[in-house]
């Protein structure tokens, strides 16, 4: 509905899905490691989408199709600095929170099998990183998520399958060494 | 790499993801709009051929004070839509606060108007694993008599039935309800009014209470709206703690929301 008003050049009902979209587009710029732009990455992204609205196909979910772009803006952004280091320095900001914990029972050892969890995610190949980001930090379903990286589904199952099988191997070993830790 | 390991890998990565600490969203409305103002309707052809534009640089926020500038921010949003008079240009009458957007107007509600998505009844325990936040349990209200998990674990809905101490029962024998979400993410219901939103404190921090009947309808996980839902609710408080929205609905007077509201446990 505000879609395709958008569509017909009403700025009102735009804005009401810049406002409904910006949390999401907010979270994904910063999780592709646009850092302190992810502001300015988030306003090109909206514009941009809004230039293109006459691509998209009234009646589809609105929300992978501008996460697409959003992704997109934050590769132009980031594919002329040296990333790597950065990158992972970015995540490491997102550290799970200290202060007000989502979840009651996440104690001191879960906490920190988080933060190694974070770091592991942080140190995997670009597409491996990608997948895993979608999938399961921003919880898109595979459809979703071949959309958001423009891959075909295969491509996402696979990089899926890789990506955990490497993530499980250090989680295995901090689950050892959190069990050790308790005795 | 057996099913088992996988899934809890994954389980994990999903666990990481809602406890990660993002900074708060900018309000990118305003330089989007003055950035859009006097453009042709899209057309999406004539994307492809404009160069890039350049960046407009954006103050940077002070990261200690983030939460005074929020809690100003939101107070200023609060007071801004008050004084909107009902009626006026749609874009003047949105706010977005704690996961919930307010609009100015009125749709249609439903005769019968549907659950929300896959509501689903179960013990509070039960409820605890289903749920990726924690569950608040204001104890002015004593056991809530029933417990719903919908879309997935997305709401956690405590419906309390008529009781002493409980505002008067709706027609479904309703005393109350307290719907909690996540509130940093996508908004997850839309209200129409017809007046304004009265800003209220719980606990000291900013909370919203809206009088009178007014239309709500439950926002999908795609931002689509769900008009089989639309239904009117009764008066509400609304209000954050910590990443958790709680909307409470019910015959309440506004000092006896806010005593529900305060005697939610924070520990």
């Amino acid at each position: 509905m505000a879609v395709s008003r958008a569509r017909d050049g009403d700025l009102d009902a735009y804005e009401v899905i810049v406002a409904r979209y910006t949390a999401a587009a907010h979270r994904t710029a910063l999780l592709f490691g646009a850092g302190d732009d992810a502001e300015d990455v988030v306003q090109e992204s909206f514009v941009k989408a809004y230039r293109a609205l006459g691509r998209f196909r009234v009646g589809e979910p609105f929300q992978p199709w501008l996460l697409r772009i959003v992704v997109n803006e934050t590769h132009n952004l980031t594919r002329s600095r040296s990333r790597r280091g950065r990158l992972a320095a970015q995540l490491a900001t997102l550290r799970p929170d200290r202060a007000e914990p989502a979840d009651p029972e996440l104690n001191a050892v879960s906490r920190e099998r988080r933060e190694a969890l974070l770091e592991a995610v942080a140190a995997l190949p670009d597409k491996e990183r990608q997948v895993v980001t979608c999938r399961y930090l921003l919880e898109l379903s595979e459809a979703e998520t071949a959309q958001v990286l423009g891959w075909p589904a295969g491509s996402v199952k696979s990089r899926l399958s890789r990506a955990l099988s490497r993530l499980q191997t250090p989680l295995a070993a901090r689950l050892g060494e959190a069990a050790g830790g308790e005795r | 790499m057996t099913d088992r390991d996988r899934r809890e890998v994954e389980g994990e990565l999903r666990a990481l993801g809602r406890t990660l600490r993002f900074p708060a969203e900018p309000d990118v409305r305003a330089a989007v709009r003055a950035r859009l103002a006097g453009e042709p309707r899209p057309t999406g052809r004539s994307a492809r051929i404009l160069a890039w534009p350049a960046r407009i640089p954006q103050p940077r926020r002070p990261g200690p004070r983030r939460r005074l500038a929020v809690a100003v921010a939101v107070l200023t949003a609060l007071a801004v839509f008050a004084a909107t008079p009902p009626g006026q240009a749609a874009a003047a009458g949105l706010l977005r606060l704690f996961g919930v957007e307010f609009r100015q107007g009125s749709i249609p509600v439903e005769p019968k108007p549907a659950p929300l998505p896959g509501e689903t009844a179960m013990s509070l325990d039960a409820a605890r694993h289903r749920v990726p936040f924690r569950i608040l349990v204001p104890r002015a209200l004593g056991t809530p008599d029933v417990v719903t998990v919908s879309d997935s674990g997305r709401v956690v809905s405590l419906i309390y039935g008529a009781a002493p101490g409980r505002p008067k029962a709706d027609a479904a024998g309703v005393a109350a309800r307290l719907d909690e979400f996540d509130g940093t993410m996508n908004p997850v219901f839309q209200k129409f009014l017809q007046g304004g939103v009265e800003e209220v404190s719980v606990n000291g921090s900013p909370a919203a209470w809206v009088r009178g009947p007014h239309e709500v309808v439950y926002l999908d996980r795609q931002g689509e709206f769900r008009q089989q839902s639309a239904r009117l609710a009764a008066n509400t408080l609304i209000w954050q703690v910590g990443n958790v929205s709680l909307r409470l609905e019910g015959a309440f007077e506004r000092d006896d929301a806010l005593r529900v509201a305060r005697s939610v446990a924070s520990g």
